[in-house]
């Protein structure tokens, strides 16, 4: 090998160091001008608290975390990368399927902070010790299989000290939950759960989720084992009941009635209307306690017979208990009972998720305990001629009634009915104001909907029920609100006939 | 005793602009609503806000106007407003309108919504640059809001690196 090359290398070793040290140099000052340059921009006069907010709310979309945009978050800038690692709250939802490595850094970037764990499919068998090791910080746990067992067991039998929150799919539920250590423990969703007892689930919890239940539990060992959760508040319960097999007496309150006075909320769903009705005959409601019956797949009303046991249900949950405001809306979607709390919330809801023929309505409607209706709206029958007779035979029934919409043909009668007692009419004899003789004296709302689109009333017809609404007025019985939807097609002249009937008049093109 | 809801309030930004405001539109300024009830006597000095200028004042009150009369959240149900703001993104109709400005009037209606604390106007603005990040690459965040890249090659190097743990899944 030649000397020269070397010499020459030799020669220029250390002025080419030097102007690489140089040029490093500048590439750093350079960055840092870039660095400067950023801190002028407008994003950058927001403070770093404000920062933080953005970076928390961006990383939410509608379906959860997108870990995604927090990693991207890194990537910007060195303050907002900065910014992103200091943010521990922005590492707290722990997914194991991003990988071990990504797992790691989510666990030490979120320093000491609460954790959200979710563990969904797969192979994690290289951080179930990590995990398990900062299992005190986890607050809450989210576990779903598609198939059962895949998840390490372990994990249910860890005491979790801090865990407030857990959510379990296809998992197998240990016969005590986190060792009978998770005080911080209140609430719970299972669903597709193996060997679930309630004995496993910790006494402290005041929410319960149970879904998907197989077997399902029977309303009389549900009733029994939720006494061993006496702080329970809220309690939903999707496909996971059966009808009692000893066969309830369903035409009287069981004599073994449960009282749970914390009680707050109790959901049905995916249920039999038999045994809803079996659960709700053994449950004392209180006015505290809102209850909501939803019947989508297995439909209540599969025959006609059972109209008697859905309203008796619509009973039991507490749909008429006083001060509640018992309301009715039926359309062609189906038909929704409820009943509105005095803190202006709905109790008592139970809903059919079908449509309902005329004939059944009719039924419904001639059966419904109408003493006890606040607020009706017939969302429906707009092209059915309603008999008259639905108004005439219901006002003495109709006590309390403050709210109606109805539209069509239905509503045409309605008017059609509410004329007939024009004042002319009314026996007004020896200063006698006729009051007692107008229906509906409750009502204080009025919504006519599509009423001149499909037959418009007889002009006498309409004049005649301006009078009387203006009669009610007199009489201090006059509406608060008077709507009338989609009379673009009615004249001018009748329209401006409802003009002083109630407090508000509104008349509005409907949408469709 | 609460004051009757037509009391006219002065307050002076600090280019010297000078609005003169219904106090219940104002009062949804923590900051203010602070102040009006530290004073004791009615003062006819308008307040002084050395941190928001008049354009930006112009804005925010028309923000406040708009929700006058909402309840204001109190300090039980911040919490889990809290909670709640950090779940979701959604912006009302209106408030987007709102908040269509360019991006320095933007960052200028959050810095104000901060400083006169009016929680609701600052998440509606926080909210808006959330909506705007979402979904972008950081090159498109880059461009977004005009900042160069300034991680030397090694930063630039390592993050690249971390992030193949996750684009790799």
């Amino acid at each position: 090998m030649s000397a020269a090359p070397l010499r020459f290398h030799d020669a220029h070793f250390h002025e080419r160091t030097k102007v690489e040290g140089e040029i490093l140099l500048i590439e750093a000052h350079l960055q840092d001008l870039r660095a400067v340059r950023n801190s002028f921009l407008p994003i950058s006069t927001l403070p770093h608290e404000i920062l933080c907010q953005i970076f928390q709310m961006a990383k939410t979309t509608r379906h959860g975390i997108s870990s995604t945009t927090i990693h991207r978050l890194t990537w910007v800038s060195r303050r907002w990368r900065e910014t992103a690692l200091g943010l521990s709250s922005l590492w707290v939802n722990v997914d194991p399927s991003l990988g071990t490595t990504w797992f790691h850094a989510y666990l030490e970037r979120s320093k000491g902070a609460d954790l959200f764990v979710t563990f969904w499919d797969g192979d994690f068998s290289g951080m179930t010790t990590q995990l398990l090791s900062q299992f005190h910080r986890v607050s809450n746990l989210t576990a779903r299989n598609s198939r059962v067992g895949q998840i390490d067991d372990s994990i249910l039998m860890t005491p979790a000290p801090a865990l407030q929150y857990l959510k379990t799919e296809r998992v197998t539920i240990p016969q005590t939950l986190f060792s009978g250590a998770a005080p911080l423990l209140k609430r719970i969703d299972i669903s597709f759960p193996v060997g679930l007892r309630f004995s496993a689930l910790p006494s402290s919890i005041t929410e319960l989720r149970l879904s998907s239940l197989k077997p399902r539990l029977s309303v009389s060992d549900c009733l029994e084992n939720i006494q061993l959760l006496p702080r329970l508040q809220n309690l939903w319960l999707d496909s996971a009941l059966r009808k009692s097999p000893d066969n309830v007496d369903q035409d009287s309150h069981h004599p073994d009635q449960y009282r749970m006075p914390r009680l707050r909320l109790i959901v049905l769903e995916g249920v039999s209307l038999e045994t809803s009705v079996d659960f709700f005959a053994h449950i004392y409601v209180h006015r505290e306690l809102k209850t909501q019956v939803t019947f989508s797949q297995e439909s209540p009303l599969g025959t006609q017979a059972d109209i008697p046991t859905y309203l008796r249900l619509i009973s039991l949950v507490g749909a008429f208990l006083p001060p509640r405001k018992a309301r009715l809306f039926i359309s062609n979607g189906g038909l929704k009972v409820s009943s509105d709390s005095p803190d202006n919330t709905t109790a008592g809801f139970v809903t059919v998720e079908r449509g309902i023929s005329w004939p059944w309505l009719v039924e419904i409607f001639q059966k419904f305990p109408l003493e006890y209706l606040h607020s009706l709206t017939l969302y429906t029958l707009r092209d059915l001629t309603v008999p008259i007779n639905i108004w005439v035979d219901t006002p003495s029934q109709l006590p309390k009634l403050e709210s109606l919409e109805v539209l069509g043909k239905a509503a045409k009668s309605f008017v059609e009915h509410l004329a007939s007692f024009k004042p002319a009419t009314l026996n007004c004899a020896n200063g006698d104001s006729g009051i007692e003789l107008l229906p509906f004296q409750a009502l204080r709302r009025l919504i006519l909907r599509d009423i001149w689109k499909i037959d418009l009333p007889p002009p006498g017809v309409v004049i005649s029920f301006c009078e009387v609404l203006k009669l009610r007025k007199d009489l201090g019985i006059g509406l608060d609100e008077l709507m009338l939807v989609d009379v673009a097609s009615g004249s001018r002249f009748l329209r401006d006939q409802f003009t002083l009937c109630a407090g508000t008049v509104r008349v509005e093109k409907s949408k469709d | 005793m609460a004051a009757p809801a037509t009391q006219q309030i002065k307050i002076r930004c600090n280019d010297e602009k000078e609005f003169t405001v219904d106090r219940d539109v104002l009062e949804r300024s923590v900051l203010i609503k602070n102040m009006l009830e530290d004073v004791t006597e009615q003062q006819d000095a308008p307040i002084p806000l050395p941190n928001v200028s008049g354009p930006v004042m112009a804005k925010v009150l028309e923000y406040c106007t708009h929700h006058r009369g909402e309840p204001l959240p109190s300090a039980d149900t911040e919490q889990s407003q809290d909670e709640t703001r950090k779940r979701t993104t959604d912006i009302s109709e209106w408030d987007q309108k709102f908040i269509t400005v360019d991006q320095e009037m933007l960052f200028e209606i959050i810095l104000a919504a901060n400083y006169l604390d009016i929680k609701s106007l600052l998440d509606v603005g926080c909210k808006t640059v959330a909506n705007m990040i979402k979904g972008k690459t950081p090159e498109e965040i880059r461009k977004l809001f005009n900042i160069v890249n300034d991680f030397t090659p090694e930063e630039e190097a390592q993050i690249k690196k971390e992030n193949e743990w996750a684009e790799d899944r």
